[in-house]
């Protein structure tokens, strides 16, 4: 038992966010309005323990908690009841979009897009400012370890790629490498890479398709952001490749499968 | 339960429509900029303080730039990177007045309250506003042809002489710049390219010494720009190129939606709502100044701060009028050109009161202040505009204790607790602006203040469990 819980990386993810959610709301760090926190979690809570009830299920609250954590952590709604909202919309595309008995779209993630783009709600990327990237980094790597590296290779593989196209577009604009540097040094892109994409749930079980996975995601991402200038567009790419998953998983399920024969 | 699902069922099927037929709906960003001044010969630019004010609503974006520049008008030259090529109708000069009012506006305020008589409580304030922060506050053609180098539209507003330039390529620009006077430093070279990679013009304005005598001017006046781009970005790299030190920028937004703030880098709220001890009002501007320079080197020099974020239509206290709805459309709120209303009703005393109008109901002003420099901006300040209208703004209090007579035991506690309160009030300016704790204390001790036998001695408090039983 006790191995166990030591092996769910999910307590792992519970510690890290909610101890980075008490330093934002204490420090003031954070821009964070802990009513706002409370209505996030509160509210995703009851509703992932009312959906479990209808479907006849144990009540998943770690999950319904790492989301709702990282809604307040990165969503911010003018209204404590656009807040219980966004956490109903994450909850609820759990049981409502699925395949194969796993549900296609990062909750958070979902209700973040869905609740920028259709409800009045933003993202503020700039919070994070350039200096607390390093602990982020540190203890996304820590928490990957305790993972046990089983989706090490997408944060790694992301992060590359779109280090790599960054240099690209740096190089050909001619850029100073402070400003790539400035671009890179960013707290949302690295809690992006390690605790968003990196879900075992909604990131293909393959590791070919997660390398496409996660390239597809750095060039989704890179082009909105400097192409069309969405100021948060990997969270949109995260949705939008999402989607492919279902198609990722059966694709290379079946390769595998026939290759193991 | 049942109204999360019904409006989630709404929304899942509203975006997934949207998202699959066209992924790349996001309508975010817009695009402006602001100044890089260049000196004709090798004047030294004094560009410290620059105000720039953004208008925008969806991608439409009117720019008006202000400089504190007091050099001869003849040396005076401005180069700016645009996200299109402007006519002369998007080009249009406006008055320091306006600026100035905006900036009156939402200047960081000093309130002050005087302490009721503690037997019978009530309060009265008033309000001194801060003067600081803003108040320093065809042969040509053919050689530009040969640098690659297009004059795209040349035209004279008000005093200025307006070229909107696009370029092959860099070097070309520059060393066309530098044929007509322009100093561009070398190192602006590579800045230069990389805007026009990404498809910028170049906006260059100088003086037309005569049209400026024709008009009696003695100053220069505010250029502002309409047009229309997804980015919604201020370009601050070519003039972290001419400068040697860091400069400082106030941005005024005014928007439909709510605050704006910077994505690329973290948006601060200015220490904001508290006592402080009552001879800063002698010393507000240095106050403010010290202030901000302690939060600056706080977030490490990388951060922008929020100085006032409200409603137009209001403000509370005033530290000048809302802006008029002729201001607010000079100023190029474009969307106040579908309303009509009655005149905003100002009260007789603005400055003490809550003002409230109709008319500009939906103005929301923002007011940033950044200081940047080359190493800690590396990059534009990209913005956005969000939905948040919470209302937020620098004001700081003088709390006035008590000097009337009063016996009661609540006078007693009353003047018991006045120097733990003045204690605080030192420790908290000492905090905010690294003064010493030493001269402020002895300050506030010469300005009824005293650590020791407040207002009125006091004799040593009770035990607390003292009056609990009346034995």
């Amino acid at each position: 038992m006790r191995a166990l819980t030591l092996n769910d990386p999910r307590h792992y993810q519970i510690v890290f966010l909610g101890g980075l959610l008490c330093v934002g709301l204490w420090s003031s760090f954070l821009d964070i309005d802990w009513l706002q926190s409370l209505a996030f979690i509160g509210s995703a809570l009851l509703i992932q323990g009312v959906l479990d009830v209808m479907s006849k299920r144990a009540w998943n609250w770690k999950s319904a908690l790492i989301t709702s954590l990282s809604l307040s952590l990165l969503l911010r709604t003018p209204s404590l009841s656009m807040a219980a909202c966004a956490s109903g919309v994450a909850i609820a595309s759990k049981f409502l979009f699925t395949f194969k008995g796993q549900h296609v779209f990062n909750p958070a993630n979902f209700a973040i897009v869905i609740c920028a783009l259709f409800l009045d709600a933003w993202i503020s990327p700039g919070q994070w400012g350039h200096n607390a990237w390093l602990s982020l980094l540190f203890i996304g790597l820590g928490f990957l370890v305790s993972m046990r590296a089983t989706r090490v290779d997408v944060a790694l593989i992301f992060l590359l790629s779109f280090i790599l196209l960054l240099a690209l577009r740096s190089a050909y604009l001619g850029d100073p490498f402070e400003l790539m540097l400035h671009q890179l040094n960013n707290g949302a892109l690295l809690l992006f890479a390690f605790f968003m994409i990196t879900d075992p749930r909604t990131s293909p079980n393959h590791w070919l398709a997660r390398i496409i996975y996660a390239v597809a995601l750095a060039v989704i991402g890179f082009v909105l952001q400097y192409y069309f200038f969405v100021s948060q567009g990997m969270l949109f790419a995260l949705v939008l490749v999402c989607l492919c998953v279902p198609l990722l998983n059966t694709l290379f399920v079946e390769r595998s499968y026939k290759w193991g024969i | 339960m049942k109204r999360y699902l019904n409006q989630l069922g709404s929304i899942v099927v509203r975006v997934l429509g949207v998202a699959m037929v066209s992924g790349l709906l996001f309508a975010t960003q817009a695009q402006a900029f602001c100044g890089f001044y260049v000196a004709k010969a090798d004047t030294k630019l004094f560009n410290e303080a620059s105000k720039v004010v953004v208008v925008r609503d969806e991608h439409k974006t009117v720019v008006t730039m202000a400089s504190d520049y007091q050099g001869d008008a003849k040396e005076f030259a401005m180069v700016v990177p645009v996200p299109a090529v402007l006519k002369k109708g998007q080009v249009h000069i406006t008055n320091n007045a306006l600026i100035d009012h905006l900036d009156a506006y939402t200047a960081p305020r000093l309130v002050e309250y005087h302490d009721s008589d503690p037997c019978r409580p009530r309060m009265m304030h008033k309000m001194a506003r801060s003067s600081m922060m803003m108040e320093s506050s065809a042969p040509m053609a053919d050689s530009a042809q040969a640098h690659g180098v297009k004059i795209e539209e040349e035209f004279t507003v008000g005093e200025y002489d307006i070229l909107i330039l696009s370029a092959k390529e860099s070097s070309g620009l520059q060393t066309w710049l530098d044929q007509q006077g322009y100093k561009v430093p070398e190192k602006a070279r590579k800045v230069l390219g990389s805007y026009l990679k990404q498809g910028m013009k170049f906006f260059v304005a100088k003086v037309n010494i005569k049209q400026q005598e024709k008009l009696g001017l003695t100053y220069l006046r505010p250029i502002q720009m309409a047009f229309e781009s997804e980015k919604f970005m201020l370009p601050i790299r070519l003039g972290t190129v001419n400068s040697k030190g860091s400069q400082d920028m106030f941005v005024f937004a005014l928007t439909k939606q709510g605050r704006v703030e910077t994505t690329n880098y973290r948006t601060v709220k200015i220490p904001s709502n508290m006592d402080l001890p009552l001879f800063i009002k002698k010393d507000f501007d240095q106050f403010y100044k010290d202030m901000f320079n302690v939060q600056v080197k706080k977030e490490n020099n990388r951060a922008v701060f929020l100085e006032y974020a409200w409603n137009m239509n209001a403000c509370d206290p005033c530290a000048a009028d809302p802006l008029s709805h002729a201001q607010l459309k000079e100023l190029g709120v474009f969307w106040l050109n579908q309303q009509s209303g009655p005149v905003p009703r100002q009260d007789s005393q603005p400055n003490l009161r809550r003002i409230r109008s109709s008319l500009a109901a939906n103005v929301y002003v923002t007011r940033l202040h950044v200081r940047y420099d080359a190493k800690n901006f590396p990059e534009d300040l990209m913005f956005q505009t969000t939905n948040n209208k919470r209302n937020y703004q620098g004001r700081y209090v003088m709390r006035h204790p008590w000097k009337g007579k009063s016996s009661c035991s609540m006078a007693e506690d009353y003047f018991a607790r006045l120097p733990q309160r003045f204690e605080k009030e030192a420790q908290r300016l000492v905090g905010l602006t690294d003064w010493s704790y030493k001269d402020v204390r002895a300050r506030m001790e010469t300005t009824g203040q005293p650590f020791k036998g407040a207002a009125k001695p006091s004799k040593p408090s009770a035990p607390w469990w003292k009056g609990i039983w009346n034995d």
